[in-house]
């Protein structure tokens, strides 16, 4: 009996002694994260994106490259290669002093001729210089959303080295890459914002969703992809689940070939499509249909445009062409939401008397031949005016004029809708299911990743 | 255990090591009794003034808190105006208001008479919706850029829209609560602050992440007087943390990772830093050596008038807490614990769900020392501040936690040893908000 009194006390500290670790408020270094996706890129070279970036290429973007200016959790803009910047009364010319001390992942000096080079690139209607140590953006219009703008990950700054090679000065450098398999990215102990918390981040691509639920459940992974049609079921599970607000846009993009040339079969095509239903049944309640290009919470005018069918005034259009031929619609094969909303697309269509054919291709490579492709594409910005120049951009129009009203913006997204090259259908959140050990997750409303801030439980501090 | 002077001891984990005399170091008597706090070196000045100077603060705060319905005034002028522009006439028209936006349904009634006023002073004359010529169907949205009245004007198959950004309402304000900790906001600002103190002139000085502000109260407003930069050669580490002190002599110094600067406020700031790997000060007695490059101390500890050191293993933060005769340190170390290490040196019981940062603090009730410690979990949820009183080696929770809007992203101890400094982030706002917390014991 004394032994026995004797022993509790100490089996008691030991068991103390043995409890894993809790969670601490504080964040802790090291570990490697696991990432599963299953979308690819083939390239880690903005530049070299299709005309529709896929998140996945924007969340690596972030996670190599940076730009002049940053948005924060709060979608608030910050200096990032920029320290400061001021611009004339009517914003036709920006100047911008960068941040001193910032190291390329080769371990170069940032020089501001390279930010000059990077930006020329990526926009040839800007006229970029030096001005000194500081670079100068002017623009023949005013451009009173430039800072947004530079915000977007299109506008990262990106070095191309003598080599071949692309290099940025992000909070991770590349380690390993196998183009469109596998991704190692190392901590950069050099960042100028702050060494990530992660020793490194692993990032398997091309993953099924099947494969990406087992290997989180098994503990092979510690972030995985949610459709949006999973959420509720991931939630109901208890799976930790981190959802955005709507920013991710699926959409029909025409192409360029001459059978969908005429803008009233577009017309009728999108007047057909069932946006509620389609939000309301497959993509099971999330994100919400998508009447116009920017969602609700962007735009605060999105509910203006209708999203339910006129099937009536679609056939009507259809019936005043006469012969039109069979369409395709391509989506993308690995993506299983995809081919139902294509699907359910082409049922639609058939309702009005429009015969459209759907296949899945590799929508990354885009060699198909298909007169429209279901395409999911980011929301560039949470800046409305940036969002809708990306968007019309991407849909193969010349940048709506940058303005701050919201009227203004009404009627250029009523314009580059009323196109119909590019059918809004709806909007859909990203979503991750986390791991146990992953902490300071963080969603910010406008998608996206934030890995530098998010640290792993484990032994080391 | 009982240990000779000059012994190490080896703490649960098996890897701390501590001379006793470094530890006893901590607990000198002087610490036991409360009341001796206001012999430390630390500067403030007294009660009543301290009260004076927070004084024109809070009215500044309540200057700028939530208006009434006069908010609406002008967007509702803007409105208006725009509606009778595009309306064929002014009579005959009805009005309806459809809330979609975050604007508390209170509110929205204060929106529609705003407008309602508004169009009649313009000579509308409003009708039932029957009766009516022309439809205004106003629809209060938001999008980024704040709230977005939506104003569709016409009637049948013709509309017209027009609309009027205006800026997010504040948010309520919050009814204070009988509360055992009390908190004063000192300080708030959209970018990162590691410390906030208060001169022992009246000056409130800020430490950010590359500078050090001066606030000086004129008008009754808290005015930028200077700001000195923080000079550092190498990249800060990401989740920077930073404490500010003031000596006797009125010298300000800042601990930065790897980089110190002292300097003085009067006659006017000034400040040099410089790379140094020097310990910070833990409590008046007892510093504590930081990373350079990462987010804690890295465990070496060492008294301020001696070279005795010690090694106690990476902790994030350490509280002194004393109780009649009998003081304790408690340490929350990197491995997500926290121990409480008595005066012998030993670390006798574990606490594993607290946060990451503690604070001690004095008061004049309960046992006379109260723990403040942050919760355990993610930067990503709101946070809240407990007290503490440890009794027979446990912690026993005092009284009803604080809860903060966003992770505490900083907390120190004040100088004066009755409050602690400590910084949330707003996760509503995104601001940075210093307060200083006591406990008010239910008085």
């Amino acid at each position: 009996m004394r032994r026995s009194a004797y022993l509790l006390p100490v089996a008691a500290s030991l068991l103390l002694a043995l409890c894993p670790a809790t969670a601490a408020t504080r964040p802790r270094y090291g570990g490697t994260l696991r990432v599963e996706l299953s979308t690819s890129t083939a390239s880690l070279d903005p530049a070299q994106q299709s005309a529709f970036p896929t998140s996945v290429q924007e969340q690596l973007a972030a996670l190599l490259f940076d730009g002049l200016v940053a948005r924060d959790e709060y979608a608030k803009l910050r200096p990032g290669l920029a320290a400061s910047w001021q611009h004339d009364p009517d914003y036709r010319r920006w100047l911008f002093h960068l941040q001193s001390g910032v190291l390329l992942h080769n371990g170069e000096p940032l020089r501001p001729h390279l930010v000059v080079m990077s930006l020329a690139a990526s926009n040839p209607n800007w006229q970029v210089r030096l001005q000194g140590d500081d670079v100068v953006i002017e623009s023949s219009s005013p451009v009173p959303n430039l800072l947004a703008e530079l915000a977007c990950a299109r506008n990262s700054i990106v070095v191309h080295t003598e080599a071949g090679a692309v290099v940025g000065t992000g909070p991770f450098r590349v380690s390993t890459w196998e183009a469109g398999k596998r991704l190692v990215l190392t901590a950069n102990d050099d960042y100028w914002g702050g060494r990530p918390f992660l020793d490194s981040i692993e990032i398997t691509m091309g993953r099924s969703q099947r494969d990406q639920a087992l290997d989180l459940q098994l503990g092979r992974a510690d972030v995985v992809e949610v459709p949006p049609d999973q959420v509720r079921r991931a939630q109901q599970e208890g799976q930790r689940v981190a959802v955005s607000a709507p920013t991710e846009l699926i959409a029909l993009a025409f192409s360029d070939q001459p059978s969908v040339k005429e803008p009233t079969l577009r017309e009728a095509i999108s007047l057909s499509i069932d946006r509620s239903a389609i939000q309301s049944t497959l993509l099971q309640k999330q994100g919400e249909a998508a009447g116009g290009l920017l969602p609700q919470w962007v735009s605060g005018y999105a509910f203006l445009f209708p999203v339910t069918a006129s099937v009536e005034r679609a056939r009507q259009l259809r019936r005043d062409l006469g012969a039109t031929p069979s369409l395709t619609v391509a989506y993308d094969w690995n993506d299983p939401l995809g081919r139902a909303i294509a699907e359910r697309v082409s049922v639609n269509a058939k309702d009005a008397d429009i015969a459209i054919q759907t296949y899945g291709e590799n929508l990354s490579a885009r060699a198909g031949n298909a007169d429209a492709r279901l395409v999911r594409v980011p929301l560039a910005s949470n800046d409305a005016a940036a969002a809708l120049a990306a968007l019309s951009v991407a849909a193969g129009h010349q940048s709506v004029t940058p303005t701050n009203s919201p009227e203004e913006l009404y009627a250029s997204e009523r314009a580059l809708r009323n196109d119909f090259r590019l059918l809004p259908i709806a909007y859909v959140p990203q979503a991750w299911a986390l791991g146990a050990r992953v902490h300071d997750w963080v969603t910010p409303r406008e998608g996206g990743w934030r890995l530098s801030e998010v640290w792993l439980e484990g032994d080391k501090p | 255990m009982n240990l000779n002077s000059g012994e190490r001891v080896t703490l649960q984990g098996g890897v701390q090591q501590l001379p006793l005399d470094v530890i006893r170091g901590w607990l000198r008597v002087r610490y036991y009794n409360p009341s001796l706090l206001r012999d430390l070196r630390f500067r403030m000045p007294p009660r009543s003034q301290r009260v004076f100077l927070l004084l024109p603060l809070v009215l500044i705060v309540a200057l700028a808190s939530p208006s009434t319905a006069q908010q609406w005034d002008v967007p509702a002028r803007e409105m208006a105006e725009k509606i009778v522009a595009r309306a064929q006439s002014r009579s005959g028209l009805s009005l309806t208001v459809k809330n979609i936006s975050s604007l508390p349904s209170a509110r929205v009634a204060e929106v529609e008479r705003a407008l309602e006023s508004e169009l009649r002073r313009r000579g509308v004359s409003l009708a039932g919706p029957e009766q009516a010529l022309e439809q205004v169907r106003v629809t209060l949205s938001e999008n980024t850029a704040g709230y977005l009245w939506v104003a569709e004007v016409g009637h049948d198959e013709t509309w017209d829209v027009v609309m009027v950004q205006t800026p997010l309402a504040a948010a309520a304000a919050q009814s204070p609560a009988a509360l055992m900790l009390r908190r004063t906001l000192l300080w708030s600002q959209a970018e990162p602050m590691l410390d906030v103190i208060a001169s022992g002139n009246g000056d409130l000085i800020v430490l950010g992440r590359d500078s050090l502000s001066l606030y000086r109260m004129q008008e009754r407003k808290w005015q930028l007087a200077a700001t000195a930069s923080l000079a550092h050669s190498r990249p800060w580490p990401r989740d920077l943390r930073g404490r500010l002190a003031i000596q006797a002599d009125g010298t300000v110094h800042a601990y930065l990772p790897g980089v110190q600067c002292a300097g003085a406020t009067l006659p006017q700031l000034s400040l040099a830093c410089k790379e140094s790997d020097d310990p910070w000060p833990l409590s008046p007695e007892v510093n504590a050596f930081f990373s350079s490059r990462r987010n804690f101390f890295t465990g070496a500890v060492k008294l301020a008038r001696s070279s005795e050191a010690g090694d106690l293993g990476p902790f994030y933060s350490a509280a002194m807490f004393a109780q009649g005769e009998h003081g304790f340190w408690i340490v929350a170390f990197t491995t997500g614990s926290a121990r409480l290490i008595n005066a012998q040196g030993q670390a006798v019981t574990t606490f594993t769900n607290w946060g990451s940062d503690l604070a001690g603090i004095a008061s004049d009730c309960g046992s006379g020392w109260q723990l403040l410690a942050t919760r355990a979990g993610d930067n990503t949820l709101p946070d809240s501040l407990a007290a503490y009183e440890i009794v027979n080696r446990e912690a026993v929770e005092a009284g009803v936690p604080l809860e903060f809007g966003g992770p505490i992203t900083a907390m120190w101890s004040a100088a004066e040893g009755r409050s602690a400094t400590v910084i949330a982030r707003n996760r509503k706002s995104g601001e940075y908000e210093a307060f200083s917390v006591s406990a008010a014991c239910g008085r």
